[in-house]
């Protein structure tokens, strides 16, 4: 806990910061008094079974009390005064009459790094004018409901209603009915991640509201800046956050500003978790990871992006003596990079994700883990019951010890021995579907269900039973499967398990490569509509390992179409970049044959973007733009049919919508280029509409 | 404000579509690079994608070529200090981190590079730098367990275990991780110390559900005290109980290196005496 770390605070003293910041002299941001005092919060942390933390924010000083008790009618005991720690944006501490110690200065930007950011890209630095509140409620009830307010001295700003409420962790010794809400990947603040969070609302309000929520990381895209963690996470899951505790894991994204390595940035800053066993598990002395029991439930959240993985890494040896003093009937782990996954990431390749797998997941299963929860890969994917996967490529031969669906109207709940069994069968899941594009680029022969769609997890944990329900965003159940431990039992690996199929058809995210074998010709699946107009062939782009299509339509207009993929698309994209900009080029959609299909064309001598449609041969305008674009650079183009519209993007800068006189008929992909144009193109990756 | 280049992953930057692969990153990175040409930033980050995928060579090309562009920027030095160590190429990260250190100005900047410092001398047994540096990476406001282990490694290594066990000791007030406790009790095995350490080894095994390290840090504890046959049976306890948390031909990296440790005692030990059946407890 964050009030530990604070016992060893050295008192380094605040500078001010060269940057100027938008703040009223007496350090006070200008906030219309209309607007509410609290801008982020307020919410719940490091639940134990005697306290809790209870954070906001405010953007004008407050004097901060806390009323909390058992009923909203009767808020008995106070928070205030030392009991509460204040911390404070750079530009709050620059003009405070005390000194501030360092540990509780939010984030600020490293100038240099301030320097080289791009314009497009937001500061990451706190809000000016920040002050954040952390109250601690301690000497409480176990396993208690209380209800709070929080107050600028006797000014309710939120709560003392039903809605604030925040709950002790039960005892130990006893086995308590639980349900949590796992999410990954959610932080776009778009609207796939509201619908999602909407449609856990809805599941929970017919049956029970999460008691606690797991979030596996990239909470706040692009790059964790404090500014995404308020619009892409707390503004979206406040009506969670007031009375359920998250417990976090720091994704990559989040990695972009916040550090494993002497935790700090926002991510650190918004989040307080147990680091001295206050909750359970022995002391990880870190907020990167960390372990807490609910009931008879272990939970353990490790750090997989930026801290040393390796066996003789303090994560890996924390995790070891943790592990051991594990006396519980569940044990769930959770992280960001999945040990097994073929979504939007693929854990045979990448490091972290091996890592995970071969150093973490062999000392996770000598303790009987139940459950490992993951996310980065933009995917739902739920294995069987597995054991000893460890190996690159992993494969499904001998590392499955039950290959049924787990589902209790299917093939039954998977079967485990009562209490922690070393070896005793995992179920590794990803829920890296909680609001970013979904996508898959292969199969993960462990997996069991594998749903290439927007959702979350829900876990109830009822006596010797856990059941997970996934739900997509739109509110259906798309999986469940349950674990059941009782009795002993004994598994031996399958040595020729079911296996999900490698379906192409199932595969959404189509990426066209080559390499050096096609350098010099016409790659296999393309097709020149007629040769005499010009070329096409692969070559390598100087200076790099890549290898790119260059197009010449020296005679006449040049479409090559690619016959890889066939049938309905979500989108597709490519980067094109004119070596003679004579005449216009560019992407061809819908194709039927030679009299049907449409076509974007980048004109770089008018500057001009052309979207036309050819029907029965003629040819139809249905959109010209003046694009301000750099042409020296490829052009990232994406054309996303949806319905009777294409959303063009260019760029991502450039986005407009193109209306269709007719639907869209799903056809091949192609590019075009007219007599004259001579270009390269590259990234040529088409996500296929999923059934 | 403070200048935390703590740990140069990944500035932030431009916005890569978040469910994009290293490969992804990479072709989109170099295709940016292509066309601006010389920007460090683009450079960093395809660097740290490479070290993702396990390419040091490529990765230390590009922290290079972002250095050609911009001499001062301690983010690359970092990024190819921590990539030389893991090529083993430990000179060239003490150069690059000691280039670094000097272009940051806070202690907490300054410690993640003392720390590549302190870990190549000790890889290369200079000891007497290495505790320089480690020294000074611990210097900061919150310095990394790894470092304390790292710093206490280095003083046992000069022969200085009391220095070592009261670092530890020190290490343990500022954070409570159980990592540096279990480092502490080793430490007070070698100096001697044993009621001490045999009390910490007790409550750890009496708070245990699985007790083979526990033991083990007592077989350590019984062969210092020359308690031959007590230690030896403690070992093979261990080793009984790796056996049922392993499975045969599977790998456990970590509890591997227990087995290795208890075997070797057990056959260093064997001449003690007969092995009782009250092994463990
Ligand atoms: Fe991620």
């Amino acid at each position: 806990m964050r009030k530990c770390l604070f016992v060893a605070v050295c008192f380094a003293f605040v500078l001010v910061s060269a940057r100027s910041h938008l703040v009223c002299a007496d350090g006070t941001a200008s906030a219309k008094s209309d607007q509410p005092k609290i801008y982020r919060g307020p919410y719940l942390q490091c639940a134990t079974t005697e306290s809790i933390a209870i954070v906001w924010r405010t953007s004008t000083d407050i004097d901060p009390v806390v009323r909390y008790g058992v009923s909203p009618d009767n808020l008995e005991f106070e928070l205030q005064g030392d009991q509460i720690i204040r911390r404070m944006s750079v530009d709050v501490a620059a003009v405070s009459d005390a000194p501030i110690a360092r540990a509780n200065l939010l984030y600020d930007e490293p100038l240099g790094l301030g320097a080289d950011r791009s314009p497009n890209d937001r500061d990451p630095s706190t809000r000016p004018g920040t002050r954040q509140y952390e109250a601690f409620a301690t000497g409480l009830a176990i396993g208690t409901r209380y209800y709070y307010g929080v107050y600028d001295g006797d000014e309710l700003l939120a709560g003392a209603d039903a809605e604030h409420h925040f709950q002790t962790l039960p005892k130990t010794d006893e086995a308590t009915d639980l349900r949590l809400w796992v999410v990954g990947d959610s932080g776009t603040g778009g609207s796939d991640q509201k619908l999602v969070f909407q449609a856990m609302r809805e599941f929970s309000a017919s049956s029970r509201i999460p008691d606690y929520f797991l979030h596996v990381g990239d909470m706040a895209y692009g790059d964790g800046a404090d500014e995404e963690f308020q619009s892409n996470f707390f503004d979206i899951y406040q009506s969670t956050l007031r009375n359920t505790v998250c417990w976090p894991a720091m994704g990559n994204h989040e990695g972009h500003t916040s550090r494993g390595i002497s935790q700090f940035g926002p991510y650190y800053d918004a989040y307080i978790v147990p680091t001295a066993s206050e909750a359970g598990g022995v002391s990880s002395g870190t907020e990167a990871y960390y372990s807490f029991d609910i009931g008879r439930t272990h939970f353990i959240c490790l750090d997989s992006h930026d801290l040393d993985r390796s066996p003789n890494g303090a994560m890996a040896q924390w995790l070891m003596s943790d592990l051991e003093v594990v006396q519980a009937d569940w044990l769930i782990a959770f992280w960001h990079h999945p040990p097994y996954t073929k979504g939007s990431h693929d854990s045979d390749r990448e490091q972290q994700l091996v890592e995970m797998r071969t150093f973490i997941m062999p000392l996770l299963e000598a303790a009987g883990v139940d459950l490992v929860l993951a996310g980065h890969s933009h995917i739902y994917e739920r294995s069987m019951l597995i054991d000893g996967a460890y190996d690159t490529p992993t494969v499904a031969e001998g590392v499955v010890v039950d290959d049924g669906d787990g589902n209790p109207s299917g093939d039954g709940p998977y079967r485990k021995s009562a209490g922690l069994q070393p070896h005793n069968g995992t179920v590794a899941i990803v829920a890296g579907h909680g609001g970013g594009g979904v996508s898959r680029k292969g199969t993960m022969p462990i997996m069991r269900e594998i749903v290439v769609e927007n959702g979350s997890l829900i876990i109830d944990l009822h006596e010797d039973t856990l059941t997970g329900t996934m739900i997509d965003r739109s509110g259906n159940k798309r999986d469940q499967f349950q674990i059941i431990k009782r009795g002993v039992v004994e598994h031996s690996p399958i040595s020729n398990p079911w296996q999900p199929k490698h379906d192409l058809s199932q595969i959404t995210e189509h990426v066209v490569t080559w390499d050096s074998s096609f350098e010099g010709r016409l790659p296999p699946k393309w097709q020149l509509l007629d040769d005499r107009a010009g070329r096409m062939s692969i070559e390598r782009r100087a200076g790099t390992p890549y290898y790119q299509a260059v197009v010449t339509a020296a005679e006449g207009n040049l479409i090559a179409i690619y016959d890889g993929i066939d049938g309905p698309i979500n989108e597709c994209q490519v980067y094109l970049e004119f070596v003679r900009s004579e005449a216009p080029a560019g992407l061809v959609l819908g194709w039927q044959d030679a009299n049907n299909y449409c076509s974007l064309h980048i004109d770089q001598t008018t500057e001009r973007a052309l979207f036309y449609v050819v029907r029965g041969g003629e040819r139809k305008a249905l959109s010209d733009r003046k694009i301000d674009v750099d042409f020296s650079e490829p052009l990232k183009i994406e054309l996303e049919p949806v319905n009777q519209i294409v959303e063009v993007q260019i760029n991502d800068e450039i986005e407009y919508t193109v209306n269709l006189d007719q639907p869209l008929k799903a056809g091949r992909l192609g590019i075009e280029a007219e007599r004259g144009a001579k270009i390269r193109f590259a990234g040529f990756t088409i996500e296929k509409a999923r059934p | 404000m403070t200048l935390m280049y703590s740990l140069g992953v990944n500035a932030p930057l431009v916005p890569i579509a978040a469910h994009h692969s290293p490969e992804e990153v990479i072709a989109h990175l170099s295709s940016r690079l292509e066309t601006h040409g010389n920007n460090t930033t683009l450079l960093l980050r395809r660097a740290d994608e490479w070290r993702v995928l396990g390419e040091p060579s490529k990765a230390a090309n590009d922290y290079e070529h972002a250095l050609k562009l911009e001499a001062m920027n301690p983010l690359a030095y970092l990024g190819l200090a921590r990539t030389r160590i893991s090529q083993k190429r430990y000179r060239d990260a003490i150069k690059m981190a000691k280039r670094g250190v000097a272009l940051v100005d806070t202690p907490d900047a300054q410690a993640a590079f003392h720390a590549i410092v302190a870990s190549a001398h000790a890889e290369m047994n200079n000891h007497p730098s290495a505790l320089v540096a480690w020294k000074a990476a611990i210097d900061c406001e919150r310095p990394e367990v790894d470092w304390f282990l790292g710093q206490a490694r280095t003083l046992n290594n000069l022969g200085l275990h009391p220095a070592a066990r009261d670092a530890l000791l020190a290490a343990r007030n500022r954070n409570p991780s159980v990592v540096l406790q279990r480092a502490w009790i080793d430490s007070l095995i070698l100096c001697g110390d044993f009621q001490i350490a045999e009390r910490q080894i007790d409550a750890g095994l009496q708070r245990s559900h699985w007790k083979s390290s526990w033991l083990l840090q007592r077989a350590k504890l019984r062969v210092a005290r020359n308690e031959l046959i007590l230690a030896r049976q403690d070992a093979a306890a261990a080793l009984k109980e790796i056996a049922i948390r392993t499975t045969p031909d599977v790998e456990n990296p970590l509890l591997e290196q227990q087995q290795h440790v208890a075997q070797s005692l057990v056959l260093k030990l064997s001449q003690a005496g007969p092995i009782s059946n009250s092994s463990g407890n």
